[in-house]
C-alpha cells in the first residue's frame, strides 16, 4: 500500500476544488467523520484515560437539585457543575429565547469549592443573563426529551429496559439549545484556553465535553430517579443502551453567520478534511483488508441510514436516497473490485449524488486511520484579515476574477439575488433572516453577503478612470473606504484554498440548513432532523463512550451509530 | 466606581456591535473596533477615547483626511480636526503603500485629536517588514510622546519626553515615518531626535510591558467602568432589529 506513496506537493495538488467542496449544497451533504471534534474529543479522553468523579450528587427523588464531577486530565483538574431544576412544559422551548431550562449547566476549571456553589447557582440558571468568572470555559443549558425521559425512567422503575426502537425514535434523553464558550457573559478567552488549559486547545473542545458531560448527566439522572422510585424494583439503564443514548441539539441561524464570519477557521477545517482524503486517494489502494472494511462500514451506514427517525419529508428522501444507492455500490463491489480508490470514487461520482459521493468520502477517510490521524492536531488559526495597501489594482481585480467569480456571476439588481437580509433580533441577539423590502429592520442588516459585497467592489473598480489616479489599494480605499472590508478579506482569502462558501447568502431561496449542517458535521454531529429550512435537531455522541469506560480498550468506531442488539432489551417484540 | 469585567472576546463582540452602529458600512468598522480594543487591553484608554468622539456623526458628515500635499516619500494630510479613531488606519495605508514604492515614506498629518490612535498603525508597519517612527506634541503640556518599532515586532517602545519649550514651533501636528532601513534622514526626525535622550523621559512603555499588559487581560480579562460599559452597550443596541411575531418566523419559530 505504502509503495504507491507521493510527496506532499502531490498530495495538495490532487485536493479538490474550491468550486467542487465550497458549493453550498456539498457542504450541506458533509457528515461528521474521523476528525470531526467529537472523535478527537473521544480519542483524546479515552487514550488519557481522564478521571470523572461524581463529587456531589445532591438530588431528590424527582432528579431536582445540584451535582459536581471532577475531571481529572494528566495535567489540569476541571469541575462539571449542574443545576437540574424542574420545568413546566409549557415553558420548554428549543429557541435560544428561551428563559428557563431543566438543566443548566458549567463547566470550570479546577477543583470544585463547595463555598463556591452558592454563586454559581445564582448565575448559571440564568444562562446569558448571569456572569461567569475567567474560570469558567462553558455554559450551557438542556431540556428533557419529553418523549423519552419520562419512558425511560417508567421502564427502570419497573424492572425493565427500555425499548430500543422506542429510544431510537428519537436518541437522547436531554437536548442541548445553547452551549457558549470562548470568553462569553465573562468566561475564559479562547486565548486563555489555548495557554492554560491546553487540555481544550483544540476548538469547541471544551464546549463538546460539556455536551458529553451533560449526557453523562441525563443518564445518571434518569438511573437515580428510577432508583428512589423502586428502591426494590428498578433497575440500572443497560451499558450497552447508555451508550446509544447521544444527547440531542436543536441549532439555528446563530451558526450561520459564524460560519462567514470565520473563513480562514472554517478553511481550516476543510482543508484539513480535503487532505485527509486527498491522503487516503494518493497513499493507499483497495486490498484485502481495506475493501472488506469499505463494505462492513457501508453496511453499517445503511442500517444507520435507514434507522433515522425523521418527520422531516425531504431529509426522509435524502436519507432513503442515500441508503439506497450504498445497497448499490455493495452490490457494485461484489462484481467488482476497483484497483484503485480513484477509480471507486470516478464510479460514485459519476452514478450517484452529492450526498452518497460525500458518504464515500468519509467512509474512505475512517477505514484508513493510519493515512489521517496524523493530520489530526489543528492550526492555530487566528481570524485576522490584514490590507495588503501596496496591492495594485490590477492584482486585486485579477484576483477577484480568479477566485471569486462565483460572486460575480449573480445579478444584484435582480430581486430574487437581493431578496433576503439577515439581521440580529434584540431578543438575545438572535441571528435572523428577513425578506427585503417587506420585515422591518433591512437598514440594520448584518454585511453577511460576501458576493454582494465583492460585486460591489468590483463594479467600483470597474468604474474607475484613468484621470483618478488611483493605483493601488490604499489609495483606492482611501477614496472608498466603504470597500476597504471586503478588500481585507479577499485579499487574505486568496491566500488560501478553501473557506469562503460559494453561494449567495441573500438569495430568495438560500438554504441555510446547509450551513447548520455543514458546521455541525465537523462538530460530529449526526442524525439530522430539519425543522424548517432554518433550524435543525441533531444527535450527538450516539454510540459514543460513556464515563464508565474511560479506562477500558477504546475502539473508535462509533461512526454511524446504530441500534444496539441488546439481549435484555424486550423493547423490538413491543414496538 | 463600579465595575465590571469582561473578557477579550465578549469585548470584541461589543466593539464590533458599538462600532457598526456608530459607523455604519461605509467605513471599515471592525478595523476601527479593533483600534479601540487595542487601546483598551493596553491600558491607554481606547474606551474613554473613543466615546470622546462619538457627539461626531460619520453617517451625516464625511470623516476622511484630505490630502493635502503628495510628493514622492512624503504626504501631508488635514484631518480636519476629526480623531485619529476615524482616519488613522487609512493613512497608516497610504504610508504603507509609499514605503513599498520608494523604501521610506514620511506623512504629515495635521489637524488631528487622539494622535495615540497611532501606536496601532505602527505595529501594521513593522508587520509588513518596515522600521516605523510616530510622535507628536502635547503643546499644554510640554510634552512629546514618541513612538518607534522594529521590523516583526509585535509591540512598540512608546516613551513620553518632557521638553522645555515648543522649540519644535508645532500645532497639533502628528509625523508618522515607515522606511526599510533603520536609519534615515528626514529632516523634521532629526530635529527631535536630541530630544529623545533617556534622561528627558517622563513615562514610558516597553514592548514587553505592552505584552504584560495583554497577557494580564487574556488570564483575567477586562475591568470596565460600569457607566462606560452601559454607554458601549446602549449603542451597540442599536444595531438590534425590534421582536416581533413575524421577526420570529425569520428564526424558524
Amino acid at each position: 500500500m505504502n509503495n504507491q506513496k507521493h510527496s506532499l506537493a502531490q498530495v495538495k495538488t490532487s485536493l479538490r476544488s474550491p468550486a467542487q467542496v465550497m458549493d453550498l449544497n456539498r457542504l450541506g451533504s458533509f457528515y461528521p467523520y474521523k476528525l470531526s471534534f467529537m472523535r478527537k474529543l473521544m480519542r483524546k479522553v479515552m487514550q488519557e484515560q481522564w478521571k470523572i468523579n461524581c463529587v456531589l450528587f445532591n438530588l431528590d427523588k424527582e432528579g431536582y437539585g445540584e451535582t459536581v464531577y471532577e475531571i481529572t486530565t494528566p495535567t489540569n483538574c476541571y469541575h462539571f457543575v449542574v443545576f437540574a431544576n424542574f420545568l413546566d412544559n409549557t415553558l420548554r422551548t428549543d429557541r435560544v429565547i428561551a428563559e428557563a431550562w431543566d438543566m443548566t449547566v458549567t463547566l470550570r476549571h479546577g477543583p470544585f469549592k463547595p463555598e463556591e456553589l452558592g454563586t454559581l447557582k445564582e448565575n448559571v440558571p440564568l444562562q446569558e443573563k448571569g456572569r461567569m468568572t475567567a474560570e469558567s470555559l462553558v455554559l450551557s443549558r438542556a431540556n428533557k426529551s419529553s418523549r423519552n425521559f419520562n419512558y425511560v425512567v417508567n421502564q427502570l422503575s419497573s424492572g425493565m429496559q427500555p425499548c430500543i426502537k422506542k429510544i431510537n425514535e428519537v436518541g437522547y434523553l436531554y437536548r442541548t439549545t445553547a452551549v457558549y464558550g470562548s470568553g462569553k457573559f465573562g468566561m475564559a478567552d479562547w486565548g486563555k484556553l489555548k495557554i492554560a488549559y491546553q487540555d481544550f486547545k483544540e476548538p469547541f473542545s471544551a464546549e463538546m465535553f460539556s455536551c458529553f458531560m451533560i449526557r453523562q448527566f441525563s443518564l445518571d439522572q434518569a438511573d437515580h430517579i428510577a432508583s428512589k422510585r423502586a428502591p426494590e424494583l428498578s433497575v440500572r439503564l443497560d451499558n450497552d443502551i447508555k451508550r446509544y443514548f447521544g444527547i440531542g441539539n436543536a441549532t439555528g441561524l446563530g451558526m450561520a453567520p459564524f460560519l462567514i464570519k470565520h473563513p480562514l477557521l472554517i478553511n481550516n477545517w476543510i482543508e484539513t478534511r480535503e487532505f485527509a482524503l486527498a491522503q487516503v486517494l494518493s497513499h493507499t489502494l483497495p486490498n484485502k483488508n481495506t475493501l472488506p472494511a469499505l463494505k462492513l462500514l457501508i453496511q453499517r451506514a445503511i442500517i444507520h441510514l435507514n434507522e433515522i427517525m425523521t418527520n422531516n419529508e425531504s431529509q426522509n428522501e435524502i436519507n432513503l436516497k442515500a441508503s439506497q444507492s450504498l445497497s448499490l455500490i455493495i452490490k457494485w463491489l461484489s462484481q467488482e473490485t476497483p484497483q484503485s480508490w480513484d477509480q471507486f470514487i470516478d464510479y460514485v461520482t459519476n452514478h450517484y449524488n452529492v450526498e452518497t459521493q460525500e458518504l464515500i468520502n468519509t467512509i474512505l477517510i475512517e477505514i484508513h486511520p493510519e493515512e489521517v490521524l496524523s493530520l489530526e492536531e489543528n492550526n492555530d488559526i487566528e481570524e485576522v484579515y490584514e490590507l495588503s495597501p501596496e496591492m495594485n489594482l490590477m492584482d486585486l481585480k485579477q484576483i477577484i476574477e480568479k477566485k471569486y467569480q462565483w460572486a460575480l456571476q449573480y445579478d444584484f439588481k435582480s430581486k430574487n439575488a437581493n431578496a433576503v437580509f439577515w439581521y440580529r433580533s434584540e431578543e438575545k441577539m438572535e441571528p435572523r433572516l428577513g425578506e427585503r423590502d417587506v420585515d422591518h429592520g433591512a437598514e440594520k442588516e448584518i454585511l453577511i453577503g460576501i458576493a454582494r459585497a465583492v460585486e460591489q467592489c468590483y463594479s467600483t473598480l470597474n468604474k474607475l478612470s484613468l484621470e483618478m489616479n488611483i493605483n493601488n489599494v490604499a489609495e483606492f480605499a482611501f477614496a472608498y473606504p466603504e470597500h476597504r472590508q471586503i478588500i481585507r478579506r479577499i485579499q487574505t482569502m486568496a491566500k488560501t484554498k478553501y473557506g469562503e462558501i460559494q453561494a449567495n447568502l441573500l438569495d430568495k431561496d438560500v438554504l441555510p440548513i446547509h450551513l447548520l449542517r455543514c458546521k455541525l458535521s465537523f462538530f460530529g454531529v449526526g442524525k439530522f432532523d430539519p425543522k424548517s429550512r432554518l433550524w435543525v435537531r441533531n444527535t450527538m455522541f450516539q454510540g459514543a463512550p460513556i464515563a464508565s469506560d474511560i479506562g477500558s480498550k477504546y475502539k473508535d468506531d462509533w461512526i454511524f451509530p446504530i441500534m444496539p442488539n441488546n439481549q435484555t432489551s424486550k423493547g423490538n417484540e413491543i414496538h | 466606581m463600579k465595575f465590571i469585567r469582561i473578557s477579550i472576546n465578549e469585548f470584541k463582540a461589543l466593539l464590533n456591535r458599538v462600532c457598526e452602529s456608530y459607523y455604519g458600512h461605509k467605513y471599515d468598522f471592525e478595523d476601527s473596533a479593533a483600534i479601540i480594543q487595542w487601546l483598551e487591553i493596553h491600558d491607554l484608554k481606547g474606551i474613554i477615547n473613543f466615546l470622546g468622539v462619538t457627539h461626531v456623526a460619520p453617517k451625516k458628515i464625511k470623516l476622511m483626511p484630505i490630502l493635502l500635499e503628495r510628493h514622492q516619500k512624503r504626504f501631508v494630510f488635514d484631518n480636519q480636526g476629526h480623531s485619529l479613531f476615524h482616519t488613522g488606519s487609512i493613512i497608516t495605508d497610504m504610508t504603507l503603500a509609499q514605503c513599498h514604492q520608494d523604501d521610506i515614506c514620511h506623512s504629515k498629518i495635521n489637524n488631528t485629536t487622539q494622535p495615540i490612535v497611532i501606536l496601532h498603525g505602527l505595529i501594521k508597519c513593522s508587520q509588513f517588514g518596515y522600521y516605523a517612527k510616530a510622535w507628536w506634541l502635547e503643546t499644554e503640556k510640554n510634552l512629546l510622546h514618541f513612538a518607534s518599532i522594529n521590523p516583526s515586532e509585535m509591540y512598540p517602545n512608546y516613551s513620553i519626553i518632557k521638553i522645555n519649550n515648543s522649540i519644535l514651533n508645532y500645532k497639533s501636528g502628528l509625523d508618522l515615518i515607515c522606511s526599510k532601513d533603520s536609519n534615515n534622514s528626514i529632516e523634521s526626525y532629526l530635529n527631535i531626535q536630541p530630544l529623545l535622550q533617556k534622561e528627558n523621559v517622563t513615562q514610558s512603555i516597553l514592548p514587553n510591558e505592552f505584552k504584560e499588559r495583554f497577557n494580564e487581560k487574556i488570564i483575567n480579562g477586562l475591568y470596565i467602568e460600569v457607566t462606560q460599559y452601559k454607554k458601549l452597550s446602549r449603542m451597540a443596541d442599536q444595531i438590534l432589529v425590534e421582536a416581533s411575531e413575524q421577526s420570529r418566523l425569520g428564526a424558524g419559530e
